[in-house]
């Protein structure tokens, strides 16, 4: 199954796009997911380690399991205001 | 009660006229602009980003949870996303209440949240060319 990962602010600049295609052969959980993001793009890991999830425009604790028509945001610091 | 988040500049007296009502004795009016210095650095303007859905939802969420909590007659949260120069306004919050109390107190609950749990993003663009996307740590000072 495919989960695709939207991207933003810092995490998008230093990946180079808005979001990337992630395969996994079950259902992953978030902590999953994010290792995958890590093992994709190894120069996210300092912001990914800063940042958390949002399933479906929520934020999602770690253990969530993510099914293929989930919307995913690595959701790095805010900074709005 | 308006929730926007809009790419131009914000209509203020708009959003004032959104919160008048004859039931209410006190209106608070928030305005965050970019500032043009920060620790000593000249800011240019500021290029701001958000989850759009995400966001709107919050924003959305920021006012059923200060309606809980106070007696808030009317309001208006609106964020401004993409380039905002020195000195223009990137986010108002507006409060209308019956007594002025609630209308503090809400105004600077909404501004304080929004800052902590709205996927919306800042990058600083300097005056010396350099930019930086902001994402605080929990020790940075957020006022």
């Amino acid at each position: 199954m495919k989960i695709r990962v939207m991207l933003f602010a810092a995490a998008k600049q230093i990946a180079g796009t808005p979001s990337v295609d992630l395969v996994f052969d079950t259902c992953p959980t978030l902590g999953q997911v994010q290792a995958a993001v890590v093992r994709w793009c190894p120069e996210l890991e300092s912001v990914v380690a800063r940042s958390v999830f949002a399933v479906d425009s929520e934020y999602a604790p770690m253990d969530q399991v993510i099914g293929d028509d989930c919307e995913v945001g690595l959701i790095p610091p805010v900074s709005g205001g | 009660m308006m929730f926007e988040i809009v790419d131009q500049p914000i209509d203020i007296p708009g959003i004032l006229r959104s919160v008048a009502a004859d039931s209410t004795g006190a209106t608070i009016l928030f305005l965050g602009t970019t500032r043009q210095y920060t620790a000593g650095k000249e800011t240019v303007q500021l290029e701001y980003e958000c989850y759009y859905a995400m966001a709107l939802k919050k924003l959305q969420a920021l006012g059923r949870q200060a309606l809980d909590k106070w007696p808030i007659e009317q309001c208006a949260i609106v964020h401004r996303i993409g380039l905002v120069p020195v000195g223009e306004t990137s986010v108002a919050i507006a409060v209308s209440t019956p007594h002025r109390v609630a209308a503090f107190e809400s105004a600077e609950w909404i501004i304080d949240t929004l800052k902590r749990e709205v996927p919306i993003w800042k990058k600083e663009m300097y005056a010396d060319g350099q930019q930086e996307w902001i994402h605080p740590t929990d020790n940075e000072p957020t006022h």
